[in-house]
């Protein structure tokens, strides 16, 4: 038989990138304008808000320090601030572009090698499959990953001013939904998950539109759960509890935290029953006087009549601190997730026979 | 005899369907091997085996002495899908660009001088270009690699007579210049007659014909005489075919030697020893051992 005797076995990953460079470097440039527009959109917004802060001197109040005064607090410029931005005008652009760029970037440069045929042509050239699937996904991949902390950093900046217009979180410190996906860390992780997911879509069903549709779908479902399951049970565990000032900003919670819970002991140190307040700031009462006295009156007040009847205020809270580290779990859950879908396609297309 | 490729007991089933089925085959090196079947014969399978796109589902495929679809084997094998898929949105020049780093071994000039000489502006789109430069496009990317064996599933479907020629062509003159195998499956029998050195029928996902044409070719007639006999004469001489008309018929069968009284022997075209095999399934002429082993069931 004529037997092959010499040659290579392996292309440099150089090389492979190289060639998915010009396969691909339409989508790469459009996902770089929907990052770039993304991010720049941010930006803009993130400078007029400042510019309209400065204009009415309470730029101070961006900083997390100054923005739990009541000063800051009770400022009755808020207003005017409310009326002249809408915040959601940056965050669901930003919520959608893991979406667009999974559904128009991870899906399309995969199905068409199906619905073309050109994978006959692709799958048998010198270099394996395995490697040419992770050398076209290397590139779109650092696209995306850089294009994501570009829009997560435009977040940032935005953020001290942004959350004005909707946080119930401490000033300075995005623990809420729609805010604590949006930093670099998590933005990153969301994107690449939504590749993740649109890549496996797309060696699953082969065809761009059915793909393009799980992904949306699946993406959705997927943010849905991470924001409404993951982060909250995230941010419960192993919490910090400790007395605190009745009536405090956040409800006590230390300067930046996360407000889990807050109850009441009595002087024997048994729970007042009927008293709770929630990390969304919501408030139970009890009958009685504890309740009348706790439903009327100022802050100091009420402090004062718990004080004179032997009653602690304590809080479950997660500290400032702890942010990072929940953003971290909560990254590297998603991108956990992100990798099972990249192992599925990668083991799609290796063994699609 | 160099072998290109090779099949032992080779099957591949897709869900309940078996595409092939017990294929044996050596197809020998240097040459032009046609692989000829009716549509669901099983040829674009046997090739997508070849070529190392399907894993087979029993037996084993070799090809140039290496395991099919292995690392090595891409070393040297090229491909040619049918409707010569290329990509339609690059430009003819980034297509050498992309092979040319996918690739072992490339030749960068026999892809520019070819191109050229066929008139393809490499500033072109391949979505742009005509069904017949996309063939040849392709076929140009499959020889710039330089392989040991060529791979082409129904390269000629899309192609006018004129683009058919042009192709058929420049297929034999890269196989001979070159030395390459090459395993070419088409419905297009005419053009097969011309470039085909070895002949392969499939039908029904087993191997019905294979052998050298010119051994085909030698091993069987064609008698002619009056239509009255045609019947018992195919019974006694185990015929492959029959045509009847009201006067006279045609009989295929295997060299019986002298033709029987009222009858005239001629040779056969292998467009016609094709179709009769196509027509008969059950009939095969296998290569045995050291010679072609005929076995010929009467129609």
């Amino acid at each position: 038989m004529t037997a092959i005797t010499s040659g290579r076995v392996t292309i440099p990953a150089w090389r492979v990138m190289r060639a998915a460079w010009f396969r691909n470097r339409m989508t790469l440039t459009a996902l770089l304008v929907v990052f770039a527009v993304a991010a720049g959109w941010t930006l803009y917004q993130a400078e007029s808000m400042r510019s309209w802060l400065i204009a009415h001197h309470i730029q101070q109040c961006v900083s997390p320090v100054n923005g739990a005064s009541s000063a800051c607090q009770s400022a009755p410029a808020w207003e005017g601030f409310a009326s002249a931005f809408d915040a959601y005008y940056v965050i669901f652009p930003l919520l959608g572009v893991p979406v667009v760029v999974a559904m128009f970037g991870g899906v399309r440069w995969l199905t068409r090698e199906y619905e073309t045929g050109s994978f006959r042509y692709t799958w048998t050239l010198g270099v394996s499959r395995f490697r040419w699937l992770a050398g076209t996904l290397l590139p779109l991949l650092a696209v995306a990953t850089a294009g994501a902390v570009a829009c997560g950093l435009a977040y940032d900046r935005w953020f001290p001013a942004g959350q004005w217009l909707v946080s119930s979180s401490p000033p300075g410190v995005p623990w809420e939904w729609n805010e604590f996906p949006l930093t670099p860390l998590t933005f990153t992780a969301f994107v690449l998950a939504g590749f993740g997911i649109a890549a496996c879509a797309a060696t699953l069903i082969r065809r761009t539109v059915p793909a393009m549709a799980a992904t949306a779908a699946a993406i959705a479902v997927g943010a849905y759960l991470a924001d409404t399951r993951l982060r909250p049970w995230l941010i419960t565990l192993h919490p910090v509890t400790a007395r605190a000032e009745y009536g405090a900003p956040a409800g006590g919670a230390s300067n930046g935290g996360y407000l889990l819970r807050g109850w009441l002991t009595d002087h024997a140190g048994h729970l007042a029953p009927g008293f709770l307040i929630t990390h969304d700031g919501g408030m139970t009462l009890p009958g009685g006087q504890l309740g009348t006295v706790l439903s009327t009156g100022s802050a100091a007040t009420q402090r004062a009549w718990l004080a004179a009847h032997h009653y602690t205020y304590w809080v479950s809270y997660q500290p400032h601190g702890r942010l990072l580290v929940f953003q971290a779990a909560w990254a590297g859950a998603v991108l956990a997730v992100a990798i099972v879908a990249f192992g599925l396609a990668i083991w799609r297309v290796s063994a699609f026979r | 005899m160099n072998i290109a490729a090779e099949t032992t007991a080779l099957g591949k089933r897709y869900r309940r369907t078996w595409a092939l089925h017990d294929c044996c085959l050596s197809i020998p090196a240097g040459q032009v091997t046609a692989l000829v079947g009716p549509n669901g014969a099983g040829k674009t399978t046997l090739l997508s085996v070849l070529a190392g796109l399907s894993a087979p589902t029993t037996g084993t495929a070799a090809v140039l002495g290496v395991p099919a679809g292995s690392p090595r084997s891409r070393l040297s094998v090229a491909f040619v899908a049918q409707d010569t898929p290329v990509y339609t949105d690059l430009r003819v020049r980034d297509h050498l660009r992309v092979a040319r780093d996918l690739n072992h071994q490339w030749d960068q000039r026999l892809a520019g001088e070819r191109l050229a000489a066929l008139g393809i502006p490499l500033g072109r789109k391949a979505g742009k270009l005509s069904g017949g430069q996309q063939a040849q496009l392709a076929l140009t990317l499959a020889l710039a690699r330089r392989p040991g064996l060529l791979l082409l599933d129904e390269p000629l479907a899309r192609l006018d007579p004129v683009a058919r020629l042009d192709f058929l062509a420049a297929l034999v003159t890269a196989c001979y210049e070159q030395g390459i195998s090459v395993v070419f499956s088409s419905h297009v029998l005419p053009e097969m007659e011309r470039i085909a050195g070895y002949l392969i029928v499939l039908s029904g996902g087993r191997v019905q014909v294979a052998g050298q044409c010119d051994d085909l070719l030698a091993g069987h007639r064609m008698l002619t005489g009056p239509a009255g006999q045609a019947g018992e004469l195919a019974q006694r001489l185990g015929a492959i075919s029959v045509q009847c008309g009201t006067r006279q018929s045609h009989l295929l069968v295997r060299d019986a030697g002298d033709p029987p009284p009222g009858f005239q022997s001629r040779e056969v075209t292998l467009e016609e020893l094709i179709l009769a095999y196509l027509r008969d399934q059950a009939a095969s002429a296998l290569p045995g051992p050291g010679t072609l082993r005929a076995e010929v069931v009467a129609s």
